[in-house]
């Protein structure tokens, strides 16, 4: 008869919850400790600023009215006055859009008609592309310091237009005195300004369309406007789209070229968000009511550029 | 609060009514000289306030935590501060850091620091119309015990800052809240050489029937100014600011000569009343007159544009005189320049003139620094009697004349680059002196006023549409910092109108 003998199982301890759950040996353990510090850090410098920006905008505060600690919350209040009874914030917006609006479509425009002749072999090649990158290096304050002093009454654009003219006198466009031609000088210091970037985007984005379709379609007997269309754009689209979305959200925080060029006026007629807000900010120095329009910003920013966003995400769900 | 120890502008005019006789009386033959106060050129009184802020100074600085007073000053401001410095730090031991910025962006740093509450700046010196908003951001210090311990004699004595400057430049709500380094008013400046030349005469007495003199009322004024505009000549008759922000103090002027007050006793705005309405009507006729770059011009290109010499006239501050007058600087007008009060309204026979203070500098001293008394103490040494007359004539500064003794008994750099007739004439004029909105929200009023007066001017508004709507505005700011409290700061400021003003409105009864 053999003897047998129960071997005692020791007591399991309670399984670890959450992180300490993992096999310390695992290799993927490892990895994940190393990243934590960062994103607390990172979690920390992106959440907390918001949440304290979230509540500043919920209250009255304003440097004159005592310190933050003492402000009164005010619940919403701050956002129905913006958007129920500030007109003018609700006009720099959608001048805002318009803005973008007018100026991509003709960054965009111009930029793939400058990408589409750089393709070809053309004479200076490098050298004029050298030169129509340079502009996006410029500062935006020099930018919108030059182009201040070309749209004066006496400067040299109306000198131009003046030996455009028939007349062959000086024509005397007050530029910044009225609405029209104000909102136009500052469209094209910032179309020339940026006009660049679509053309190297776009550019890039032509380099890299695949030949085999173009000569396949050209085999076929399709003309340049139908490749152009059928081939070239829809492989170009993701590109164009990702420049969308860059400029847009470079261009809702414009600021230099128009405090430089019209200060927003004249009256309110070319301020943006931006000007807007630092006119709340650090003019007014109502930081919570700057907050809450801020946050409204914020909002329909998100909204658009994932809407712009959708074809690029929709590619992406359907390839995986 | 009014202090009534001080002296008001009814005292300043009697004073100036007794002294004027006693000229007329006893000699009429030396005008110049009689306006000299001997009583203040020649004594060693003239040193006390600095001598106190030095003696004080030496006192404290051995024990202080901080050997060097840091400053926050406007950028183009340093002329008047840096020769100064060593002197200093020859006198006390105390080093001095300015720190510049843009002018435009000062009131912005100075409300960050009242936020940060970091003391990196010891003094600031704002804009006088900042000093409300500094004060109720908890960034002005208090200055009461210091002024009482040093006496710098803002209000009284015989350098006193004249009256409304020693109120609205240096309290707030009745207390000391600064040293008001920088009288600025606007006057009327005018072509001398245009004005004198016969042919000039004889055509303005053949068109308007009478002399070619300076303008006493607007009217007087718009037939001087629509005289001299020859556009074919290239010539215009006036440089009016009808930029952004400068445009509502032209406005100021003209309203304020009709009789008027910015805000009633409740501080209800009065922009829209029809003073208000016509004030800006006047704004818009003559725009005829002035060449397009008035539309643009901000206070530098307006200075270098009538340098050019081909304007009659302009409103303008008293650097503007002590810059077109060197002929270094502007060939065509220095020693052609006519400085004259800023024209007024005749009402039941009364002439009310309005002379804009639309700036203006002063020391504040920082209520989170670590030595605020010596801090205090330098800008008392730099603004006393003595070493601001030698300051303010540098060049390359902002500071004009403030004291009595920098217009009565100017030092020979302050008379050489003034003269006296411009000093002698700015004396006269402070009696008609306007304070612009120097009360909590500064920038939002004056924005909501400025803004409307600009969008009428460029016909986007009838004058009419723009003032009800800068009367909502600015009534809706009101509301907004609490009607209450901006009552009673209103109220404070009211009192520094002049004497004429106030009256038509019983500011006095107010309460």
């Amino acid at each position: 008869m053999t003897e047998t003998t129960t071997q005692e199982v020791p007591e399991m301890a309670p399984p670890p919850s959450g992180l300490f759950r993992r096999d310390p040996n695992d290799p993927g353990t490892l990895p994940l400790l190393l990243i934590i510090p960062s994103q607390v850090l990172l979690m920390g410098m992106m959440v907390f600023p918001f949440l304290l920006e979230l509540w500043i905008s919920l209250t009255n505060w304003q440097p004159t009215f005592g310190s933050l600690w003492e402000a009164e919350f005010i619940s919403y209040f701050n956002y129905e006055e913006l958007i129920l009874y500030e007109p003018r914030f609700l006009q720099a917006l959608g001048r805002t859009l318009l803005f973008a609006v007018i100026c991509l479509s003709l960054e965009f425009l111009l930029g793939l008609g400058l990408a589409i002749l750089f393709l070809k072999a053309i004479p200076a090649r490098k050298l004029l592309f050298s030169l129509l990158l340079s502009p996006m290096m410029i500062m935006p304050v020099v930018v919108g310091y030059t182009w201040f002093m070309l749209f004066q009454t006496n400067g040299p654009i109306n000198q131009i237009i003046g030996w455009i003219s028939l007349q062959g006198d000086l024509p005397q466009v007050e530029w910044f005195r009225h609405d029209a031609t104000a909102f136009a000088s500052i469209v094209v210091a910032e179309v020339w300004h940026w006009t660049p970037l679509f053309f190297l985007v776009l550019l890039s984005g032509l380099n890299a369309v695949p030949q085999n379709p173009i000569r396949a379609a050209v085999m076929l007997g399709a003309g340049p406007l139908r490749i152009f269309w059928s081939v070239v754009l829809p492989n170009l689209l993701p590109v164009i789209i990702i420049a969308f979305v860059i400029r847009s959200m470079e261009i809702l925080k414009i600021f230099d070229e128009i405090f430089l060029m019209t200060r927003g006026g004249p009256g309110t007629a070319t301020e943006m968000v931006s000007q807007y807000l630092y006119k709340l900010a650090f003019q007014d120095f109502r930081l919570a009511y700057a907050a809450a329009a801020a946050f409204i910003v914020l909002v329909l920013t998100v909204i658009g550029v994932n809407l712009m966003l959708r074809p690029i995400t929709r590619q992406i769900l359907r390839e995986e | 609060m009014h202090n009534p120890k001080q002296p008001t502008n009814i005292d300043q005019s009697r004073r100036s009514f007794l002294k004027g006789t006693a000229a007329a009386l006893t000699g009429t033959a030396l005008p110049g000289v009689l306006y000299v106060d001997a009583a203040i050129a020649n004594t060693d009184a003239i040193h006390h306030i600095a001598n106190r802020a030095v003696k004080g100074a030496s006192a404290l600085a051995p024990s202080a935590g901080k050997k060097t007073i840091s400053i926050l000053i406007p950028g183009g401001s340093g002329g008047n501060l840096t020769p100064f410095l060593e002197e200093w730090k020859t006198l006390t031991g105390l080093a001095v850091d300015l720190i510049e910025v843009p002018n435009t962006e000062l009131y912005s740093k100075a409300m960050q620091e009242a936020v940060a509450k970091t003391g990196q700046y010891d003094l600031i010196i704002g804009p006088v119309f900042a000093l409300p908003d500094f004060t109720e951001a908890g960034l002005a210090k208090d200055l009461d015990l210091y002024v009482e311990r040093y006496q710098p004699e803002l209000d009284h004595g015989a350098y006193r800052i004249p009256y409304p400057f020693s109120e609205f430049g240096c309290k707030y709500d009745g207390g000391y809240r600064a040293l008001y380094a920088d009288a600025d008013n606007w006057a009327l400046y005018m072509r001398k050489d245009w004005m004198e030349d016969p042919a000039e005469q004889a055509a303005f007495r053949a068109k308007y029937g009478r002399d070619l003199t300076a303008p006493d009322t607007w009217e007087d004024y718009d037939q001087l100014i629509e005289f001299f505009t020859r556009p074919e000549e290239g010539r215009y008759g006036s440089l009016e600011y009808r930029a952004p922000f400068y445009t509502k103090w032209q406005w100021m002027q003209r309203f304020c000569s009709k009789g008027m007050l910015y805000f009633d006793k409740d501080m209800n705005p009065l922009c829209n009343s029809p003073e208000g309405i016509a004030a800006l009507e006047e704004l818009i006729a003559s725009e005829a007159y002035l060449p397009k770059e008035a539309f643009t011009n901000g206070w530098s290109e307006n200075y270098n544009q009538y340098g050019i010499g081909n304007v009659f006239s302009t409103f303008s501050w008293p650097s503007f005189f002590r810059y077109n007058n060197d002929p270094a600087i502007s060939e065509a007008v220095a020693g052609n320049l006519l400085s004259a009060p800023v024209p007024g309204t005749r009402i039941d026979g009364e002439l009310i003139r309005a002379s804009v203070n639309a700036f203006g500098w002063l020391y504040v001293v920082n209520e989170h620094s670590a030595i605020p008394e010596l801090a205090y103490l330098f800008a008392q040494w730099h603004t006393a009697p003595d070493v601001s007359d030698r300051a303010i004539p540098m060049n390359g500064g902002y500071f004009d004349p403030t004291r009595t003794n920098h217009f009565k008994a100017p030092g020979a750099a302050m008379k050489e680059k003034y003269t006296q007739a411009w000093l002698h004439a700015a004396w006269d004029q402070i009696g008609d002196v306007i304070p612009d909105f120097v009360i909590r929200g500064t920038f939002e009023y004056s924005e909501a006023l400025d803004r409307n007066c600009v969008e009428a001017v460029l016909g986007k508004k009838s004058a009419e549409e723009a003032m009800n709507d800068a009367a909502k505005e600015m009534a809706r700011i009101t509301r907004r910092m609490g009607k209450e409290r901006q009552i009673q700061s209103w109220n404070s400021l009211a009192r520094t109108f002049p004497e004429k003003i106030k009256a038509r409105h019983g500011v006095h009864t107010w309460t």
